[in-house]
């Protein structure tokens, strides 16, 4: 077993280079399609960068294990400073920082001085908003209604929400009087607000220049993230959700919200709880706490849920890290001169200075020490093991088809072989040999045809007659079935129907992929010695189904939502008037019926996807089949009409035959190689 | 002209008969136009886009199995021959309706883009009746898909039912509704026989090879 991506991922790409090699000598191979998109897939293999998202509530020590992870300081990380946008950092040749602002204002900083100046400022907070929600009112209130004129309304639903968030537990209406002087002296600059900020750093640890790593604004008690945050979660390799290792109860909200949000719900990919803070706990602690954590988040992965193993839950220490960091580079003297300095700054915190009491002044214990207390090693680890999966299977795919273009390469030099030979040894016979091929070959190219056309229809045909269309209609009734016991009364019942309707439509995603492969698969399968898999390429679906149309539909279902209601007046003479009242029940039915449209037309699309989808497959293969016979045939032509002395002929023999020899051992290093790759997913 | 292909006449009447009773639920259900007119013509173009897809797949296979049953086929080099003329791809070329331009609809469907692009193909087609602008669209080389002359030949039919019947009662709105249907399963009818045409005279290129 492979367990680093780093290594794996070399290992791949030297085997692809061995490949090259091999592929370069053969005749009439150079533009053969399947190069030419190995080509391609070995550039995004290089170029692949993994996006590890970080999260967590405010303080919870984001950008400190971010710092500590890149082994640069490059975040501010202090109490009085918080992250207000979401910093994306990645490696580049040189320093910059590129800024986006709310009016989409663009500035770039180059080089540490100024990067830091603009981090700095933009991260600074002034005293008096020190107790609000800052990043929160940005989000949402500033950034959204810019210049326009805020509705009471909305002012006062913020405030109702972010009520847990009053962490300094001011008086509410002290509180409140806060937020609101915020929002009156910050909507006029509302211009100025940064919404993004990029990165770009010269890691000299080539392990860092794979890996984007986002840090976000906390997410709130209630696990809310903004809306920018929400699409880097959606799209993340990974996610890591920060929280003090004590201090913060247990259960509290704010992760099992986060967990059971939408964007978390879409990401399918790992999930980790890292801890953070664990070097100022006594071991005893640490334990206890952890097995806390495993007793309440460490369930399986269920439908509704994402699952977190136990080894995806992860005490560390990103202060006891960035020491480990720190002192890496320095000589045990100049080491002994910072812990004095610390010491007489007091400054040191309890487990540097055990650390240090235990190494007894011996550099590399307490280096062995910090590391003990940072834990970081399990991150790497770990990561590799829940994170990596997709970047695993990847490389294994794609040592699949060098496999493959193995085999055909030696097949192809096999047979080239035995034609020589048998020019050499009777010429006449070759002759008859390419006419019987070339019949041969006429006939499997027609069967391929029919091959082709039945695959096409099997799938493709109009109304419920192919697979797709039935498929689809068992994906659309399984989501009947799910929401008809949603009852309407309620508005956790919209949230439920909604959260069931995301789902449907990532399902949707998935039927269109999986049939997509089913389709290809089907026709390899059949077709397998003609045709090359890599030649079609696949469509995903894009539905339109964001928070922002559903918003809609509930905004214009409102409006229809209403009843006739009657009530009377008058004492004596009493008179029967009616009013129009909102309906919850109505409202319901309208937006579910809007839901199913919408959802339908997704169907639509995705068969329309398929159907079209399955009409290029068709013609790639057709045309993949037959620019396969027509290179056999012209090969063969080639070697019949070729003038060749017997020399000649013994000295091409003893290069294909060379050739030949040396695709074994490459070959089986590659099978090697791909059985490490796949015993890790 | 209307294709005669029994099996393909059944699976267009089966369409309309559905979005027929699916429009009759949106007009019933909505109380207001503007509403109802959207959800009927996302509705229709969505399916229409969708199975029109797969009539080219029906038709193709059809007209196949048609021409291997002749004689003349019976010769596997003459059967090779009619393989290499890549009909799928060529119907594929000629009928497929663009998937990657839909930006109106991608994006919700935007009326003033669909009404400027349906517009130009009526300067183009001589006319603005629905009819005659499908089936100029669909026999000539513009590129404009298809679910955008479908949603732009319902903002028409629904905006000359709106000069007709300021009163908006409901009556008129399902008739009006009624009448698009009807036009368009005829179009569709006639473009499946287009579709058949152009299969023809690529196949009598084969026997007078010969
Ligand atoms: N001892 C110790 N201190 C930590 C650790 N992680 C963070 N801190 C401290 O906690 C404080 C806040 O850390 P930040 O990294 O700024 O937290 P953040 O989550 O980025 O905060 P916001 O951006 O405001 O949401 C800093 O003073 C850090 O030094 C840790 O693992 N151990
Ligand atoms: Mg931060």
């Amino acid at each position: 077993m492979i367990t680093s991506y780093k290594k794996a991922k070399e290992d791949v790409l030297n085997c692809y280079n061995e490949f090259l090699q091999v592929a370069n000598q053969v005749h009439g191979i150079k533009d053969d399609r399947s190069l030419q998109s190995l080509a391609t897939q070995a550039e995004k293999i290089k170029e692949d960068k993994f996006c590890l998202m970080i999260a967590g509530e405010a303080k919870s020590g984001k950008s400190t294990f971010i710092n500590a992870y890149l082994g640069v300081e490059i975040l501010p990380m202090d109490v009085r400073q918080c992250t207000s946008s979401v910093v994306e950092i990645r490696y580049g040749k040189e320093f910059i920082l590129h800024a986006t602002f709310a009016d989409g204002r663009e500035q770039e900083c180059r080089g540490n001085e100024s990067i830091k100046k603009f981090l700095v400022a933009n991260a600074a907070l002034d005293d008096e908003y020190r107790d609000i929600p800052v990043t929160t009112i940005n989000n949402e209130i500033i950034v959204k209604y810019k210049a326009k004129k805020i509705p009471e309304e909305i002012i006062r639903d913020l405030i109702k929400g972010v009520e847990r968030e009053n962490i300094h537990k001011l008086p509410q209406d002290e509180y409140e009087k806060r937020i609101r002087m915020y929002i009156k002296t910050k909507q006029p600059s509302w211009m100025n607000v940064v919404v993004k900020i990029d990165i770009q750093y010269p890691f000299e640890d080539k392990e860092m220049r794979g890996v984007r790593i986002i840090d976000s604004p906390g997410v709130n008690a209630a696990g809310k993230v903004g809306d920018i945050t929400a699409t880097y979660i959606e799209s993340a390799d990974a996610i890591m959700f920060l929280r003090p290792i004590t201090g913060v109860a247990i259960e509290a909200e704010s992760f099992k919200e986060f967990l059971e949000s939408k964007s978390v719900d879409r990401n399918k990919n790992a999930m980790f709880l890292i801890l953070t803070r664990a070097a100022a706990e006594s071991a005893e602690t640490i334990d206890r706490a952890y097995e806390e954590f495993v007793k309440i988040f460490g369930a399986q992965k269920t439908d509704s849920r994402h699952g977190i193993a136990k080894e995806q839950i992860i005490p560390v220490d990103s202060k006891a890290e960035m020491y480990y960091n720190l002192f890496l580079n320095l000589s045990t003297e100049e080491i002994k001169g910072q812990m004095k300095i610390l010491n007489a700054e007091k400054k040191a915190e309890p487990f540097l200075m055990a650390a240090w009491f235990v190494a007894a002044g011996e550099k590399d214990a307490f280096l062995r020490e910090l590391k003990r207390y940072s834990n970081f090693e399990v991150i790497d680890q770990s990561l590799n093991r829940f994170g990596r999966k997709a970047q695993f299977l990847a490389l294994s795919e794609f040592l699949g088809r060098i496999l493959r273009m193995y085999a055909k390469i030696a097949a192809n030099l096999r047979e080239q072989i035995g034609n020589y030979k048998l020019k050499a040894k009777n010429p006449r016979k070759l002759a008859e040999k390419v006419d019987e091929t070339s019949a041969a070959l006429r006939d499997i190219e027609n069967k391929m045809n029919e091959t082709v056309d039945n695959i096409a229809v099997k799938y493709a045909r109009s109304g419920n007659n192919g697979i797709i269309a039935k498929t689809a209609e068992e994906v659309m009734n399984a989501y009947l079935n799910e929401i008809k016991n949603i009852k309407g009364e309620s508005d956790s019942s919209l949230d439920e129907l909604e959260k069931i309707s995301y789902r449907q439509v990532d399902k949707f995603i998935e039927f269109e992929n999986k049939l997509q492969k089913k389709v290809v698969a089907e026709c390899n399968e059949a077709l397998v010695a003609l045709s090359d898999r890599n030649s079609i390429e696949f469509i995903t679906l894009e539905p339109d189904f964001s928070e922002d149309i559903v918003g809609e539909i509930k905004t214009s279902m409102r409006e229809e939502a209403t009843e006739t209601e009657s009530y009377t007046t008058g004492l004596t003479f009493k008179e029967t008037h009616y009013r129009p009242v909102f309906s919850q029940h109505k409202f319901y039915h309208l937006v579910k019926d809007s839901i199913l449209e919408r959802m339908d037309e997704i169907k639509q699309q995705a068969i329309r996807d398929l159907r079209s989808f399955v009409q290029l497959a068709a013609v790639a293969y057709t045309k993949e089949l037959r620019r396969n016979a027509e290179v056999k045939r012209e090969e063969l032509t080639r070697i019949k009409k070729e003038k060749r002395s017997a020399d000649e002929i013994a000295e091409i023999l003893k290069k294909l035959n060379e050739l030949l020899g040396m695709i074994n051992p490459k070959e089986n290093f590659a099978k090697e190689l791909k059985g490490g790759i796949d015993g890790n997913v | 002209m209307e294709t005669c292909n029994a099996e393909m006449k059944n699976q267009v009447e089966k369409m309309f008969c559905d979005l027929r009773s699916k429009s009759e639920g949106i007009v019933a259900s909505s109380s207001i136009y503007k509403n109802a007119s959207d959800r009927i013509m996302k509705l229709v173009s969505s399916r229409i886009a969708a199975e029109s897809e797969g009539y080219i797949v029906d038709m193709y296979t059809l007209l196949t199995e048609r021409i291997k049953q002749e004689a003349f086929f019976q010769d596997p080099n003459h059967l090779n021959a009619f393989y290499r003329l890549n009909l799928r791809e060529k119907l594929n070329d000629k009928y497929h309706f663009e998937v990657d331009s839909l930006d109106a609809f991608q994006k919700g469907v935007d009326y003033k883009e669909i009404n400027r692009l349906y517009a130009s193909l009526g300067a183009a087609a001589g006319t603005l009746a629905v009819g005659e602008i499908l089936k100029f669209a669909m026999s000539s080389v513009v590129n404009i898909p298809f679910t955008v002359i479908v949603a732009g030949a319902a903002t028409v039919a629904f905006s000359s039912y709106f000069k007709i019947v300021p009163s908006r009662n409901k009556i008129a709105f399902k008739k009006a509704v009624d009448a698009f249907l009807s036009d368009l399963e005829h179009d569709i009818l006639n473009w499946l026989a287009d579709v058949e045409c152009f299969f023809d005279g690529q196949i009598k290129t084969l026997y007078s090879q010969n």
